[in-house]
């Protein structure tokens, strides 16, 4: 099949004015101003094939934001090409338009002073959704998410978790086949973050969407995407699977001690890369090629009372590509 | 408390720089005066009253001038403040957030000015001889009773705003102020046309001191029981003091109950 | 049509947002009453001294007041909830979605807002009309046209104005600019001194919005200053939209 999303080359260049601080600063500024050539993306390029969700990750500032911008027809590039669906987005033709989504977990398209279906009630007529449909779509996304009870109340008094999963249904609304998602789940707690997972992982199989969505939570990742694309300062660092990613940047595994007695960090250190000393439990990074070795040097020497050889969390691996800012 | 002021007045200044665009255009939305003055110039040539056009060009002119210098909008602050919850971080400082907006103003007034030096320019070239010096005198008693009508003003704005704590919109009632105004201050035709018996009444409530007595002093006209006037003026000044700091001691028990 | 049926969904939803304001409501009447009586008041300081602003009966001068009105009514109702939202759309990035809808985003950002304090206004300005119509007799098709064409005509320039907050997202205040200009232009135009006179008719287009569609109505200018209008009109809505798509351009959407 033809792939849903093409990205090449693609770049983009902001100009950004600069003032000083003080009464000084803001007459210079008055006078003649600086710019600074930001380039928040430069030369990513990737495709996404249909059905497929995937993570893009990356620090604050990383581009991320910009790129899914230009995705969706928010922004020009300033360099390369991009396709969604067969279509050049910043022309936002309305069958382009019908078929995506962009959900950005820091800006609301509800009305704030009105009922979640009023709005619901304006997209339906915005995207020549039938009123039957619209009754049907509106009962299953209503109880995919289990928020029936709210839809009558106004916006403003609903809670976070509520009105992100109520700003999902109005986008979802028009079943478009790709999303993408920024943040979709920014500041939620965790059983409204699962609560959003469960049916953006629902809406996407069995309508057979493609999802492309950020997140600062890796449980997010985890859950949902099989491959992520990782960006840092406008580059791509990484795209592939979760595993190879974990192979390639982290050739680690984590060792869990369980100890008879505490022990000084120090004393780990000669085994692997301690992570974290608790009390009577350690965490240490150990390269995979010596793993047999020092696990069977510290059941000799350490007091242990329990071991554990775990895949390192996802956090550690990709805060350790960034802090590196490692290119593959 | 000077030093504050100053270090305000710096700041809120670097502010209103970037807010120049905005503060321009208000500037041009206030240049009704000059549109009544073109009736009035035009009704003066044909002859309409015994004043002539260039004294109508000049009162208006000194109009548009007082009411620049008397120019609020403490009220939308404080309403939009009060509904969003903001105003609570500023009574978290150890001072009264009056004089953050006092400083916001006097500020403004600075971006503000050089704007207007550059209108006093176009309305020298397009009405020559209608601006005269009428002497230290008028010029300082002119800029008093500004002053006093920008305190009048601030304080009704700030009174209006406080309301926003009982009411779901103030910012109605300040409209109603500044029509009241327009049509009660000389703003749209020199006080003398008025009928007598609406002239007499009109100097009681604050309206022609907002405009009618600083032009009228300024275009060195004769301003009748100037004395009085000032009095009248200082009096309604001292009356929305007051007001505005009685309801600002009900209005911080009433924010602290709604826990906004 | 579609457009039709979306700007009927829009209305409804903007009234059964505004239905808790009727103090709104009600303030908004007492202050366009008080305004209206102020403005008629001055007008009257003219007439009382036997002065015609320039050659125009009582009555028809109230004609062109009415013409004010009714845009003014067009202003507060809305353009001046919908185009002063474009600056907060931009600031806060909800421009974003508009973009993103199907639906044309000049139609949309033009007309999605309404807010009922508008309507007293039109009250007035039917009062006018009507007593100007039934005093010295106007003719109901063109006046019905004029209105239209001078509102298209409006709406139009204030939207080039408004656009310009793509880029200045500070200019707050510009749309109100233009409402205020139309304030003062309630009186003919005729009555203003040369320079003012002048910059109503060829710098800003005041004068056609509100002097030029009474005369029409009132018969003092032939049906062929209504195709004039309507060139204008015309002229200024296709330049609108072309600088609005020049506008989107340039929109860098408010980052992350």
């Amino acid at each position: 099949m033809e792939d849903v999303v093409v990205a090449e080359d693609l770049s983009k260049t902001y100009l950004v004015a600069e003032k000083d601080p003080g009464f000084l600063g803001t007459l210079r500024h008055f006078v003649r101003r600086r710019y600074k050539r930001i380039e928040a993306v430069k030369g990513v390029s990737f495709r996404l094939r249909p059905g497929e969700i995937v993570g893009f990750l990356g620090p604050n500032g990383a581009g991320k934001t910009t790129t899914l911008k230009m995705l969706a027809g928010l922004l020009y590039p300033s360099r390369g090409r991009v396709r969604v669906l067969g279509y050049a987005p910043f022309e936002r033709r309305p069958g382009f338009l019908k078929r995506i989504t962009l959900v950005m977990g820091n800006k609301a398209q509800l009305l704030w002073d009105l009922p979640v279906l009023d709005t619901l009630r304006i997209n339906a007529a915005v995207y020549d959704i039938p009123e039957p449909e619209y009754r049907r779509r509106v009962e299953r996304f209503a109880a995919m998410l289990e928020i029936e009870a709210i839809l009558t109340q106004p916006v403003r008094k609903l809670s976070l978790g509520e009105r992100m999963k109520a700003e999902l249904m109005a986008a979802l609304l028009h079943h478009p086949r790709v999303l993408f998602l920024d943040e979709p789940t920014l500041g939620l707690d965790v059983n409204a973050q699962a609560a959003v997972r469960d049916f953006v992982r629902r809406y996407a199989r069995e309508e057979g969407a493609t999802v492309l969505l950020t997140s600062h939570y890796m449980a997010d990742i985890e859950a949902l995407a099989e491959r992520v694309i990782l960006i840092h300062r406008g580059r791509l660092l990484f795209d592939g699977g979760l595993r190879a990613l974990v192979a390639r940047f982290a050739p680690y595994k984590e060792v869990r001690l369980d100890l008879e007695a505490p022990l000084e960090p120090a004393a780990l250190a000669p085994y692997g890369e301690v992570v974290g000393v608790e009390g009577q439990s350690a965490r240490l990074l150990v390269e995979k090629p010596r793993l047999t070795a020092a696990v069977a040097r510290m059941l000799a020497a350490l007091p242990v009372r329990d071991l554990a050889v775990e895949e390192p969390p996802l956090e550690e691996v990709i805060g350790r590509v960034f802090r590196e800012g490692r290119l593959g | 408390m000077v030093r504050k002021l100053l270090a305000f007045l710096s700041v809120y200044y670097a502010h209103m720089t970037v807010y120049r665009g905005e503060i321009l255009f208000w500037l041009l939305s206030g240049l009704a005066p000059f549109f009544f003055m073109a009736i009035w110039v035009a009704a003066a040539r044909e002859g309409l009253t015994d004043r002539d056009p260039l004294s109508f060009a000049r009162y208006f002119f000194f109009v548009f001038a007082a009411r620049q210098l008397q120019v609020v909008w403490v009220t939308w602050t404080l309403s939009e403040e009060i509904k969003n919850g903001a105003l609570a971080f500023k009574l978290l400082k150890p001072l009264d957030p009056l004089w953050h907006y006092l400083a916001q103003h006097l500020a403004e007034r600075g971006v503000r000015l050089p704007m207007i030096l550059v209108l006093v320019g176009v309305f020298w070239l397009l009405y020559p001889g209608a601006l005269v010096w009428t002497g230290p005198g008028a010029l300082f008693l002119g800029l008093l009773a500004s002053l006093l009508g920008f305190l009048l003003n601030f304080f009704v704005a700030y009174v209006l705003g406080l309301l926003a704590l009982w009411l779901e919109e103030s910012t109605d009632l300040y409209n109603a102020w500044y029509v009241l105004f327009m049509l009660f201050s000389g703003y749209l035709a020199p006080l003398d046309l008025y009928p007598e018996a609406v002239r007499a009444f009109l100097f009681w409530t604050p309206f022609p001191y907002l405009a009618y007595l600083p032009a009228a002093l300024w275009a060195g006209e004769p301003v009748a029981g100037a004395g009085r006037a000032f009095g009248v003026l200082a009096g309604w000044t001292l009356l929305a003091w007051l007001l505005a700091r009685g309801l600002w001691r009900a209005g911080l028990r009433r924010f602290s109950a709604m826990g906004a | 049509m579609r457009y039709l049926r979306l700007f009927g969904v829009f209305l409804l939803t903007a009234l059964s947002a505004r239905m808790e304001y009727r103090a709104n409501f009600l303030a908004a009447l007492v202050i366009v009453l008080l305004e209206s009586l102020g403005m008629l008041f001055g007008l009257f300081l003219f007439y009382q001294n036997g002065y015609d602003l320039g050659g125009w009966r009582w009555q028809e001068a109230l004609a062109v007041m009415g013409v004010a009105r009714f845009l003014e009514g067009v202003f507060a109702s809305w353009l001046n909830p919908n185009l002063q939202k474009i600056s907060e759309r931009v600031q806060q990035g909800t421009l974003d979605y508009v973009l993103l809808k199907p639906v044309d985003s000049q139609f949309w950002v033009s007309v999605e807002g309404f807010a009922v304090w508008g309507l007293p206004s039109f009250l007035v300005a039917g009062l006018l009309l009507a007593y100007a119509a039934g005093t010295v007799g106007m003719n109901p098709l063109y006046l019905v046209l004029a209105l239209a064409l001078a509102t298209l005509l409006f709406y139009a320039l204030a939207f080039v104005l408004a656009t310009t907050t793509i880029w200045f997202v500070k200019l707050y205040n510009v749309v109100n600019f233009l409402g205020a200009v139309l304030w003062n232009a309630q009186y003919p135009v005729s009555a203003f001194d040369r320079p003012f006179r002048l910059f109503l008719t060829y710098v800003l287009p005041v004068s056609f919005m509100t002097t030029v569609p009474a005369e029409v109505a009132l018969g003092r200018k032939g049906p062929g200053f209504l195709v004039l209008l309507a060139l204008l009109a015309g002229a200024f809505l296709l330049f609108s939209r072309v600088f609005w798509r020049f506008a989107l351009r340039g929109y860098g959407s408010a980052s992350s």
